[in-house]
């Protein structure tokens, strides 16, 4: 519950943040005395204090959920997908196709990401977009494997035979039998997948491989770091650290949550049917 | 029973699987002997006759009716369904093919799809064929395979149903698209024995009742006098004795037969009589060569065996792949059998009550 409510205050922020700050991400805020405040403990106008750059802290960290849940969405959407199609299509046709779909798979198991993501960014050029995409392209690995083996087991489960044996046709098959039976799988690595991908997407912005200008909270770690004030600032460099963490536990926890009562609900039916 | 054209016929089936090579064998490009699993099956299926297959596991009996449901190529033989060659059919005589032959399978706890209503799960066959007037069909369906009240039943899923009502489910998605034959991979094993009984009745009433005809597969000597009428044993691949239901186990000829009826319990604690033991167990169908398959196992073993017995007439109505009848005259099947014949006659008081539920 407490997760749910946390992942539905980041979104909530990520839709109106921008329009109940006080201040911009990237207006510098003025003392009294006319001077800009670099990098002031929090106060009450400004609870969590200033950066170096004379920016407030909270208005940057709630310009910050959106990134965040675009990272989420973009890159939970491509390893769903990718990891979908791959999965099923491996799984059910099998044979020459399945292999070379796994074998596909196995290369992208290979591929160091970060390194993978420098590159890539010293071919296009950095970006936001250009990070998440990075992400989602690799992975959808996990979900990939993971769903191919949930596939070949009900593809040889006898309901699939009696759908087969009725003659429906093969696309049939997957959208109607083999895709609502793995959909719970498919669901949870979808939530451990964006969590995974807000992770890295983080760790792409702390090292620089995405656009600096757009107030992530792992470019406000990056900022910090790069200030050289990590830990006199506690105020600018741990919240969004912090706020990152609980994002993403809350997804995890979250998936974990929907399956098991997806499980649970199936043994309470049973239980009924006596 | 002899008309011109047979609803099913099948002609020297076989079907062997390759066996996955290991890197070893692939090295030294040795071929690994394949799975002889079904090895020359041949009968005919009339229209509104039931014929039992019999066999203990892994004597190809579910690899022979998944074979004939198309859902494996025959290695060779042919299969002709209403006189025309399975493997000639083009993509709508596959459809119709589809329509007319259902199978029931053995296992009624994954024949259903889980997220599947029960409505939706018949509706599907009807969708698949287009086929009108869904709801009247599904409700008649239903009430044909007594899951009445209908409405308790129609939005449920499948694990709100019970062993037996998910084996009634899936017979009605077999009926409702109105089969001429359906194929039956033991539809009881599963099931506890009042249940099997209710099923097995439930079975007989639809070859009497709507025509249908039946291939019925089981290891199960005790249910199939219920619903057949012909009966094939089968071991390891091959069909050793076949015939009307009566005459087979009334008068069982191969030793394996008279092996599998003398295991068939009697509901009798003074009952006594002779049992035939097997020593040990069915070998693997690989690389089995020539020779009678049960021959390492029967008590009647001969020097002839190590030759593949064909099958011999011993009536119009049964056959017997056994050198022991090899003259099929009486005098000579006597003396061979002698040893065994209180077993045949033992069975034949068993068998016989069964034959009358027929």
């Amino acid at each position: 519950m407490i997760y749910l409510g946390f992942i539905s205050f980041v979104l909530l922020l990520a839709v109106i943040g921008p329009l109940i700050v006080p201040y911009g991400y990237n207006e510098r805020i003025y003392g009294p005395d006319g001077e800009i405040l670099f990098s002031a403990a929090p106060t009450l106008a400004h609870p969590l204090g200033t950066t170096d750059s004379g920016y407030d802290v909270l208005s940057r960290i709630v310009y910050g959920a959106r990134p965040t849940v675009v990272t989420g969405m973009v890159s939970g959407f491509m390893i769903f997908s990718i990891g979908m199609t791959i999965g099923v299509v491996s799984g059910y046709v099998g044979g020459r196709v399945g292999n070379i779909l796994m074998r596909f798979t196995d290369l992208t198991y290979s591929i160091p990401l970060i390194p993978f993501a420098l590159v890539v960014v010293a071919i296009f050029g950095s970006g936001f977009y250009v990070s998440i995409v990075i992400i989602g392209a690799v992975l959808w690995r996990g979900l990939a494997r993971v769903i191919r083996s949930q596939v070949l087991q009900i593809k040889e489960r006898p309901f699939i035979l009696a759908a087969k044996t009725s003659g429906a046709s093969t696309p049939y098959i997957i959208f109607k039998h083999v895709l609502p039976n793995v959909a719970p799988m498919g669901i949870l690595f979808l939530a451990l997948g964006t969590g995974y991908a807000i992770v890295i997407q983080a760790g792409l912005a702390f090292l620089g491989v995405t656009d600096p200008f757009v107030p992530s909270w792992g470019i406000m770690v990056r900022n910090a770091y790069e200030s050289g004030m990590m830990s006199s600032a506690l105020w600018w460099s741990l919240p969004p650290g912090f706020l990152i963490s609980i994002t993403v536990l809350s997804l995890f926890m979250l998936g974990r949550r929907l399956e098991s009562q997806i499980t649970q609900n199936e043994e309470s039916m049973i239980a009924e049917a006596g | 029973m002899t008309s011109d054209m047979p609803l099913l016929q099948v002609k020297n089936l076989e079907k062997y699987y390759d066996q996955q090579a290991g890197i070893v064998d692939w090295i030294l490009r040795k071929d690994s002997d394949p799975v002889q699993a079904v090895d020359g099956v041949s009968f005919r299926l009339d229209e509104n006759e039931s014929l039992g297959v019999i066999g203990e596991s892994g004597c190809g009996k579910t690899t022979l009716i998944e074979t004939l449901i198309g859902l494996h190529e025959p290695t060779s033989g042919e299969i002709l369904f209403k006189g025309t060659d399975v493997s000639t059919f083009d993509k709508g005589d596959w459809k119709q093919f589809r329509r007319e032959v259902q199978m029931i399978f053995q296992d009624p706890f994954n024949a259903l799809d889980p997220k599947l209503s029960v409505r939706e799960t018949l509706e599907e066959q009807l969708k698949i064929h287009d086929i009108d007037e869904r709801d009247r069909r599904i409700r008649d369906v239903l009430e044909q395979v007594e899951l009445s009240p209908v409405d308790n039943y129609l939005d449920r899923l499948p694990k709100q149903l019970s062993g037996g009502q998910k084996q009634r489910v899936s017979i009605a998605r077999a009926l409702i698209v109105e089969p001429e034959l359906i194929l039956a991979d033991e539809p009881v094993s599963m099931l506890d024995v009042s249940t099997q009984a209710a099923i097995l009745q439930l079975l007989s009433d639809l070859i009497d009742d709507f025509g249908v005809s039946m291939v019925y597969i089981s290891h199960d000597l005790s249910t199939v006098s219920y619903v057949c009428h012909q009966l094939q044993v089968m071991y390891l691949g091959r069909v050793v004795e076949s015939g009307a239901t009566e005459v087979v186990l009334n008068e069982p000829k191969h030793p394996y037969t008279r092996a599998l009826l003398s295991a068939i319990p009697i509901p009798d604690s003074e009952a006594e009589r002779e049992r035939t033991e097997l020593p040990g167990t069915p070998g693997d169908p690989i690389n089995i060569g020539n020779g009678c398959r049960f021959r390492d196992r029967c008590p009647d073993r001969m020097e002839l065996c190590d030759k593949t017995p064909e099958s011999y007439a011993l009536s119009t109505d049964h056959h017997v792949a056994c050198h022991l009848h090899s003259e099929h005259d009486d005098q000579g099947d006597l003396n061979a059998v002698s040893s065994s014949g209180d077993v045949a006659n033992g069975q034949s008081i068993s068998a016989g009550e069964g034959g009358d539920e027929l």
